[in-house]
């Protein structure tokens, strides 16, 4: 397989491999969230924080995806 | 209500037939854009008739003596207009535009209403409505002079720079898929063609929305000053963004009062709102690095939000800029961990704490580690921030694009916008950003401070400490 076809077909895949993983996990973040929220409703607030940053760590795993996509993709053609 | 709001409806409408129809003539061809401005005028007749025909009806119930203008237009008018409509109709001029152009003003009306019940529902909210009914409504007519000049001044430029963009477009035979969009929302132009040979901060093959040095750059090939404009339009927007900060708070703080107006009420509660997110999270500690968390915030909300505003750029879509702001993060927890602590006690930080043999024995295996940790916080911090703003306007370039290509079987410089929903992820996920960049800094800046009190835990983020305890 040339090296363009490999890059063409594994680019997307990556991003949507780090998009699985990543939504996963922000999946598990919100639903314990809410969890906590629905227990302890007067909680809410002292939860956002760590809620945000879990968040924000979560979803920079893709967002290195999507950077090494867009470093790579100028090479596809 | 009632006549004024007819009254608004026709100038509004009148504004906006002057580029819709110098777009039309753009792009449709001569026949098109006229039609389209018959079509507009011909509905605007119809609200001049609706006009005089509420001012006769009401002319008794006010105590006011018919004028003879008013009688005249009701009488005169339906043939007129029906005399016009058919004119139009029987021309055998595109009859898409004229539609489009009668349909203005529907637009028009739906949009103003929209925004009445918007201002009604507001008054009602903030409780304001008990005190001074349709505050927003009542509002009297701005005066002829200047709603003229700030009217048509608007106008003027929109048309301008529709020509501009026109004129600059590189193919005249298929205008729609890459040719300018007049979102009715957004009146945004989209030019998703790649552009080709752009080096530094334009990477290839990503669509991009056209900005204000882009266009500059696009008409006037070969000036050096704003192809050179151009490449440093990061660094324009983001200077743009900073000044609008810096006088829109030095204007709503021109004069200070104990008891404060509007725009300084509302710079308070933004700054108040802040220092107790602050304090009330990390502990009092923290009231010293509010102006720079805050700041921080403010100014990359500012940036990511430009992004959405038409013929502007994030300038967070961009690496550099990014990577500059993590850059000062960075030495701003350094040199705040080694006046907080010492050098000394930064790095007995550093190397775990370390108050046993054991301790000290593995102290040299975590100081590299520590180290690295710290240097791979500013990297990180960048590329979250620059890959969510990029991401995510590239996501509404992407589809603009696809909403002037659903268009492209009509000869129509409109594209479909079905890239609004996405500029409400958009406004989201900046907001998201900018407090995530803003509260990892304060993270950073946290454990930078010494610990006196042991007990307490050393993660930030569960370290919270309520204020109040």
């Amino acid at each position: 397989m040339p090296f363009q076809s490999a890059l063409g077909l594994a680019l997307p895949l990556a991003i949507g491999l780090a998009a699985l993983g990543s939504g996963i996990g922000l999946g598990l973040i919100g639903r314990a969230v809410m969890d906590a929220i629905g227990r302890q409703p007067e909680a809410a607030g002292k939860l956002f924080v760590p809620m945000i940053l879990g968040f924000a760590f979560c979803e920079a795993l893709t967002i290195y995806a999507f950077i090494t996509m867009f470093m790579l993709n100028g090479r596809i053609r | 209500m009632g006549i004024e709001f007819l009254v608004r409806v026709r100038r509004v409408t009148l504004a906006l037939t002057v580029p819709a129809a110098l777009a039309g003539a753009v792009y449709g061809g001569l026949p098109f854009g006229l039609a389209l401005t018959l079509g507009a005028l011909w509905s605007v007749g119809n609200i001049l008739f609706l006009e005089a025909l509420g001012r006769l009806l009401f002319a008794g119930r006010l105590g006011r003596t018919p004028q003879m203008r008013d009688v005249a237009a009701v009488l005169g008018g339906v043939p007129v207009l029906l005399a016009g409509g058919w004119a139009v109709l029987a021309s055998g001029l595109p009859l898409v535009a004229a539609t489009l152009g009668f349909w203005i003003l529907f637009a028009v009306v739906v949009l103003k209403g929209l925004g009445l019940a918007l201002a009604r529902a507001l008054d009602f909210a903030t409780g304001r409505s008990c005190e001074k009914p349709r505050d927003a409504v009542r509002r009297p007519l701005p005066s002829r002079r200047a709603q003229g000049i700030t009217g048509w001044a608007l106008v003027a430029v929109l048309a301008g720079g529709m020509v501009l963009w026109a004129m600059a477009s590189p193919k005249a035979g298929a205008p729609a898929p890459d040719g300018p969009v007049a979102a009715a929302e957004s009146g945004a132009a989209s030019e998703t063609a790649a552009e080709g040979a752009h080096a530094g901060g334009h990477p290839e093959g990503v669509p991009e929305l056209p900005t204000i040095p882009g266009v500059l750059a696009k008409l006037l090939p070969a000036a050096a000053w704003a192809q050179g404009f151009f490449l440093w339009e990061n660094l324009f927007y983001a200077l743009l963004a900073g000044a609008f900060l810096v006088v829109g708070v030095r204007l709503a703080f021109a004069r200070p009062t104990l008891v404060p107006d509007r725009p300084q009420a509302a710079v308070e509660l933004i700054a108040q709102g802040a220092y107790d997110f602050l304090t009330g999270t990390f502990g009092p500690e923290m009231a010293r690095y509010v102006p720079f968390v805050g700041s921080l915030f403010f100014y990359i909300l500012t940036m990511n939000w430009m992004g959405m505003v038409p013929f502007f750029k994030a300038p967070t879509s961009s690496l550099n800029t990014t990577a500059a702001m993590a850059v000062v993060v960075f030495l701003y927890v350094q040199y705040t961990a080694v006046r907080q602590q010492g050098l000394l006690g930064y790095l007995h930080h550093m190397a775990g704490s370390p108050t046993d043999a054991i301790g000290w024995a593995v102290a040299p295996v975590l100081l590299p580690i520590e180290i690295m940790g710290e240097l791979i916080k500013p990297i990180s911090l960048a590329a979250r921030l620059f890959g969510n703003i990029f991401g995510e306007d590239l996501l509404i370039a992407v589809f603009i694009g696809i909403g002037a290509a659903i268009m492209a079987w009509q000869p129509v410089p409109v594209g479909f916008p079905i890239h609004v929903l996405f500029m409400f992820l958009g406004l989201i996920m900046s907001a998201v950003q900018a407090l995530v960049f803003a509260l990892l800094t304060a993270v950073y800046l946290y454990m930078a401070l010494p610990r006196e009190h042991e007990e307490e835990p050393h993660g930030a983020g569960s370290g919270a400490q309520p204020a109040h305890a």
